[in-house]
C-alpha cells in the first residue's frame, strides 16, 4: 500500500468548538499510521498558535500541549495563510509551533499535492 | 463494478436535524451507489456520532435519518464505523462502552459499530474519494 499524505484544515478558534480539539485528534491519528501529515490552520483557527493559553476558568484542556507534541508525532509542518495572520493582527514568529504563511495560490498548490484532505 | 467506478469513504460530521449536511450525506451514499461506486466506510465523527443513536424519535411526518442509515447499510453492507472517542462523550454509548462507564443503558443503534480514528484513516487508504459532510468552513 502506498502511504498518502493526510491533510487536516481546520477553520475554528480553540475554544469555541471542539473543532480544534478534534482536527488535532485526526492528525495524530493520522501519524501513528505513518502518514505525512500536515495541518492547516485558517481563519480563526490561527488563534489556537497562542502561546500561553489559559485554560483553566472555563474547564477545558490547554491546546498548547497538544501542539507542542506535534513534533513527536513527526508532524512537523503547520501552516495558515497571510490572510489568517492579517485578520488578526499576528505574526507567524511569535506563535508555537510557528506556522508557514501561504499565500492564495500557495494555498491551492499545498491543497493539491495531498492525497487526502480532511476539513474538521 | 463497473468500468470507471470509484471507492468512496464519507465522513459525517454533523448531527441528523439541527444540519441540512447529515440529510445530504446519506442522499449522496444513496447517489453513490447508484451510479455504481462503492463505500468503503462511513464514518461518523463529532456530532455526527448521533446518527447512530438508536433513541432517535422524530415526528411520524418527518424524516428518520438513523433509521434509514439502517436501511441502506442493510441493502448495500455497508461498514457504518462511529468514532468511539467522539460517541461516547455525547453519550452514544454500545454495551461495552454502557459496561465499562457504568451506565444502565446504551442506545448506539443496530448496524453501527464504535471503533477508533484509525478508522477512518484507514478508510482513507483504501478510498480513491473521501468526502466530508458538516466540516467547518
Amino acid at each position: 500500500m502506498s502511504q498518502k499524505s493526510v491533510l487536516v484544515i481546520c477553520r475554528k478558534a480553540p475554544y469555541g468548538s471542539s473543532a480544534a480539539r478534534e482536527a488535532l485528534d485526526i492528525a495524530l491519528s493520522g501519524a501513528v499510521f505513518d502518514l505525512q501529515v500536515s495541518l492547516l490552520l485558517l481563519d480563526d483557527a490561527v488563534l489556537q498558535l497562542l502561546p500561553g493559553q489559559n485554560t483553566g476558568l472555563i474547564g477545558e484542556k490547554n491546546l498548547n500541549a497538544m501542539l507542542g507534541a506535534l513534533p513527536l508525532y513527526d508532524i512537523d509542518q503547520v501552516y495558515t495563510s497571510l490572510q489568517s495572520l492579517a485578520l488578526h493582527g499576528l505574526e507567524a514568529q511569535r506563535l508555537e509551533p510557528s506556522p508557514i504563511a501561504l499565500d492564495s495560490i500557495e494555498l491551492q498548490a499545498l491543497i493539491k499535492r495531498h492525497d487526502m484532505v480532511l476539513t474538521v | 463494478m463497473v468500468q470507471g467506478s470509484m471507492i468512496y469513504t464519507l465522513v459525517v460530521h454533523s448531527a441528523p436535524y439541527q444540519s441540512a449536511s447529515a440529510g445530504t450525506a446519506l442522499r449522496f451514499a444513496r447517489a453513490v451507489l447508484a451510479a455504481g461506486h462503492s463505500i468503503h466506510r462511513v464514518f461518523f465523527y463529532r456530532d455526527g456520532v448521533h446518527n447512530a443513536s438508536a433513541l432517535v424519535s422524530p415526528p411520524r411526518d418527518e424524516q428518520n435519518i438513523p433509521a434509514q442509515w439502517q436501511q441502506l447499510a442493510q441493502e448495500h453492507d455497508l461498514d457504518m464505523v462511529v468514532c468511539i472517542a467522539a460517541a461516547v462523550r455525547r453519550g452514544v454509548l454500545d454495551a461495552a462502552e454502557a459496561k465499562r462507564y457504568e451506565k444502565a443503558n446504551h442506545n448506539l443503534a443496530d448496524g453501527f459499530e464504535l471503533s477508533g480514528l484509525g478508522q477512518l484513516i484507514e478508510a482513507g487508504l483504501q478510498s480513491d474519494r473521501v468526502i466530508t459532510f458538516g466540516g467547518q468552513r
